[in-house]
């Protein structure tokens, strides 16, 4: 339950658009409960950075919303671990550590894994 | 009710003690059915923050106060002055948030009354009440701080630093100078809103010149002798505009000490040029409701705690974005959205009893050196321990002598990351 609202509110975040189907979703008393509270965890707030610049807009930037936490964590160790990597991700992922970015990946990806 | 307001002080208060030297401000206790969250500003970081805290608290009263019924992004804005895009690209409304449910109040925020924790309309009179308040309300220029540079200079020598009639204003005077003229443009010391921006401009400006006007040049007269991405700018120019743009720091005399509008002249210590084209971005400091709601501090700045972007000023006042002291994290739309996302997540932390925990931030700021190609700077951001502090190791530029294709790749990403900002923020 809680993984599949998790993926819920991250398909949200990264659709962009995707906000206005969030919202009305929550009823008054359980607004407060488990579906905020997964929402509000430490990795999610880890993962906020994350859908500044990736969306569903498409052309210089990957959409990840159908990635895998496998596939996430997969780029994001490639990305960690290439010396002479040129992008902005390769210089951004050298600052969290190995557990946090497998944090971001398992959340990311939590709705596609099944 | 009363046992979840007892544990999200409690809570809060905990996560403060880690940060000895900041005053720890009793908030006021808030409940999710009937807090009433205000906004001031709805740029970069008001108009997220709103969005943000809609979604983590659908049930709350979201206000955003903000004069504009159409916001005019400054990033990419430098690409309207080199030619590449149209003023009109830039506009953004708040339709968008009116239709999750945010109440967007079309008013200038007169003053705030820390006391009472309400905010006044300027135009329409009364006030907004507030149990939380976050303030986003971006620069403010300094007036006079610059010798002859008024709001009346600015209709002259624009500064074109809050984008709008003022960018307009810079371009048509481009378009409209001879070929052969000499544009000049005055560049401040730190801190001011977007560091590499000043350069991002020379570079496009350069482009026009080259492409458009090459018997013109662009003299860049700066007040510091290192600026961001720095190599990498030099490099292009360089490169790209040898015979079109020259800079020229403090050690060399670049510091313009004093401007006079009716000559368009810009005086440094050692010498009065005279421009064709004068665009002189100014000193600045906190959007001035800062001041007024005493979250600025004798610097024209917002001291905040990075723990959730409280005010140590001000109990209940969160302020984001370009109006606070958040260095190393800088000045930035991109800066600003992501302070706003994870204040937003703190308030709705704090009314859900949770501890706010610290985190990891981070910034990314492209600017482009032509048309068609951009450059980088990056920077990953703790803040734990009442501080915000660069991670070691992680950050830093595009990499230099690079191929083109790095730098068109850049240009490429540093589109779809205006178009995704843009939506997070206003769609
Ligand atoms: C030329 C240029 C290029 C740039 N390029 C980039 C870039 O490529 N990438 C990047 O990340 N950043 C860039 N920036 C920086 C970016 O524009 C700012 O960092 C960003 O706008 C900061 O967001 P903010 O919310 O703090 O302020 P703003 O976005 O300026 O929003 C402030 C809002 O507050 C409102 N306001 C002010 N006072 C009041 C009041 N009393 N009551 C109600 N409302 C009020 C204003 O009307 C405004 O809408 C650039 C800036 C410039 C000038």
């Amino acid at each position: 339950m809680i993984r599949k609202v998790r993926g819920l509110i991250l398909a949200g975040l990264l659709a962009g658009a995707g906000l206005a189907a969030c919202s009305p979703a929550a009823t008054p008393d359980e607004s407060v409960g488990a579906q905020a509270n997964a929402g509000l965890s430490p990795v999610a707030g880890l993962a906020l950075t994350c859908s500044g610049c990736h969306s569903s807009m498409g052309g210089g930037i990957a959409d990840i919303s159908d990635y895998t936490s496998e596939a996430i964590m997969t780029a994001l160790d490639r990305y960690r671990l290439e010396v002479d990597g040129t992008t902005v991700m390769h210089r951004l992922t050298r600052g969290y550590s190995e557990d946090q970015l497998q944090a971001i990946s398992d959340y990311l990806g939590a709705g596609q894994d099944e | 009710m009363s046992k979840r307001v007892t544990l999200s002080r409690r809570h809060l208060l905990a996560g403060l003690a880690g940060t000895a030297a900041l005053p720890v401000l009793a908030p006021r206790a808030i409940a999710q059915t009937n807090a009433r969250l205000v906004v001031i500003g709805g740029g970069f970081g008001g108009a997220t923050a709103a969005k943000f805290l809609k979604h983590f608290l659908p049930n709350t009263s979201v206000t955003l106060i903000e004069p504009n019924e159409t916001f005019v992004a400054c990033p990419f804005s430098n690409l309207v002055i080199g030619g590449q895009r149209e003023i009109s690209q830039q506009a953004f409304t708040y339709d968008g948030l009116r239709a999750l449910g945010i109440d967007v109040v079309h008013q200038t925020a007169g003053d705030v009354d820390v006391d009472a924790h309400t905010v006044s309309l300027l135009e329409g009179g009364g006030s907004v009440a507030y149990d939380k308040l976050i303030m986003s309300p971006g620069v403010d220029i300094r007036w006079g701080a610059l010798e002859g540079y008024d709001e009346a200079a600015a209709e002259v020598m624009p500064h074109a630093w809050k984008a709008g009639a003022q960018t307009s204003l810079l371009r048509q005077q481009l378009e409209a100078m001879e070929d052969g003229g000499l544009v000049v443009m005055s560049a401040p010391l730190a801190p001011f809103r977007c560091p590499p921006g000043p350069y991002e401009r020379a570079s496009l400006i350069a482009h026009y010149l080259k492409t458009q006007k090459p018997a013109s040049k662009l003299l860049i007269l700066d007040a510091k002798d290192s600026f961001s991405k720095k190599p990498l700018f030099l490099e292009a120019w360089a490169k790209l505009y040898p015979d079109h743009l020259e800079w020229r720091g403090a050690a060399d005399f670049g510091r313009v000490v004093s401007v006079d509008a009716p000559t368009m002249t810009l005086s440094t210590d050692f010498e009065d040029i005279a421009a064709s084209v004068a665009n002189v971005i100014p000193p600045q400091k906190a959007g001035e409701i800062a001041e007024r709601a005493g979250v600025a501090d004798e610097t024209g700045w917002c001291p905040i705690n990075p723990l959730d972007f409280s005010s140590t000023l001000q109990p209940d006042i969160h302020v984001i974005g370009d109006a606070t002291i958040a260095a190393p994290m800088p000045k930035s739309a991109f800066s600003a959205n992501l302070q706003a996302k994870f204040c937003a997540m703190q308030i709705a932390r704090q009314v859900a009893g949770l501890d706010l925990e610290p985190t990891v931030l981070a910034n990314t700021c492209y600017s482009y050196i032509s048309p068609d190609q951009a450059i980088s700077i990056t920077g990953v951001y703790s803040n734990a321990d009442g501080q915000l502090a660069s991670i070691d190791g992680a950050g830093g530029l595009s990499p230099e002598n690079a191929d083109d294709s790095v730098r068109t790749a850049e240009a490429a990403q540093a589109d779809t990351w205006f178009r995704t900002i843009t939506q997070e923020a206003f769609g």
